[in-house]
């Protein structure tokens, strides 16, 4: 899989637990889940759960921990599914 | 010196509204033993919250003595949601739900920190009103909160640290917003840093 495929992905997943959709515009790698998305951490969670779903893997609590950005998420997929 | 967390959850947040029936939301973030209580109580969704809300206080207490990963389920709250532990260190720990609101606070020490939950006006800016309410609470007087820049954590930005007339204060404090309510605690001591 692309790494634009990935990030196309991760942004779909994203999409719904931003609460304001202004901030995904000029959505990129470097883009903070936390600061810049204002993703609250129980929504993290729930992120988690659709990027295991969505790409058929597994993520631990230590690797989930790593992602800061959508860059580290997409990083992660990749890593993770090669 | 002594740490405190806190945490506030909207219960009325139409986003969680049916997350406690979702098993691997609840596998993710509660240990076994939690699971099979929320599985039978009587009210899941508020006992998931407290849970959740919990673990969230006792990280934000802990993670201030040196990096550490956020894995919910490592912390462990005890049937009577009045300590919760990581590992080998045991913070008290209370629970307090407030109409549709739940706060959970955890600190390090014998000595309970001093709380507070508020409705947030529409159109207040959260963290403003967290600070606010703390700031409020401690009494006014050229008190300040500020977060230091802290690279590689999750948003750039250290835990919230007081300020009397621009110098920090020993006094251990943690802000929380969810939804319509902002929460805060703080050490109950009071020193100040020399
Ligand atoms: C600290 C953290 C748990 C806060 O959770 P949240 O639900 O997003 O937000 P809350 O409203 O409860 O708390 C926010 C307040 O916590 C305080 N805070 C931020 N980082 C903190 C830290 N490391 N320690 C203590 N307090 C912290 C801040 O004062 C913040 O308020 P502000 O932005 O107005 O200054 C979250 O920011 C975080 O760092 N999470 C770690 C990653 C994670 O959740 N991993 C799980 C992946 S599945």
């Amino acid at each position: 899989m692309e790494q634009n495929e990935v990030m196309g992905k991760v942004v779909d997943i994203l999409r719904p637990f931003v609460k304001n959709p202004s901030a995904l515009t000029g959505i990129s790698m470097d883009t903070s889940i936390l600061k810049d998305l204002k993703v609250n951490s129980a929504r993290l969670v729930d992120i988690v759960l659709e990027i295991e779903d969505a790409f058929g893997i597994a993520v631990t609590d230590e690797a989930a921990d790593q992602v800061k950005t959508v860059g580290d998420a997409v990083s992660l997929i990749l890593k993770t599914k090669a | 010196m002594r740490r405190v967390g806190n945490d506030v959850v909207d219960l009325e947040d139409p986003a969680i509204a049916q997350t406690h029936l979702r098993e691997r939301f609840v596998a993710r973030v509660c240990c076994e033993s939690e699971r099979a209580r929320v599985a039978g109580s009587s009210d899941p969704k508020l006992l998931l919250w407290s849970l959740f809300a919990a673990k969230e206080a006792a990280f934000k207490a802990l993670s201030k003595s040196g990096p550490l990963v956020f894995a919910h389920r490592r912390f462990v709250v005890a049937e009577d949601l009045r300590s919760v532990s990581y590992l080998k260190q045991v913070l008290w720990l209370r629970v307090d739900v407030h109409g549709s609101c739940v706060h959970a606070v955890a600190w390090t020490d014998d000595e309970p920190p001093i709380f507070g939950v508020e409705k947030l006006e529409p159109g207040v800016d959260a963290s403003a009103a967290a600070r606010a309410l703390l700031i409020q609470r401690l009494g006014g007087g050229g008190l300040t909160i500020a977060r230091e820049p802290q690279p590689g954590s999750w948003n750039g930005y250290g835990p919230p640290k007081l300020f009397r007339d621009g110098v920090e204060v020993n006094l251990d404090i943690s802000l929380s917003h969810d939804g319509r309510f902002v929460g805060f605690a703080a050490d109950s001591s009071g020193a100040e840093k020399r």
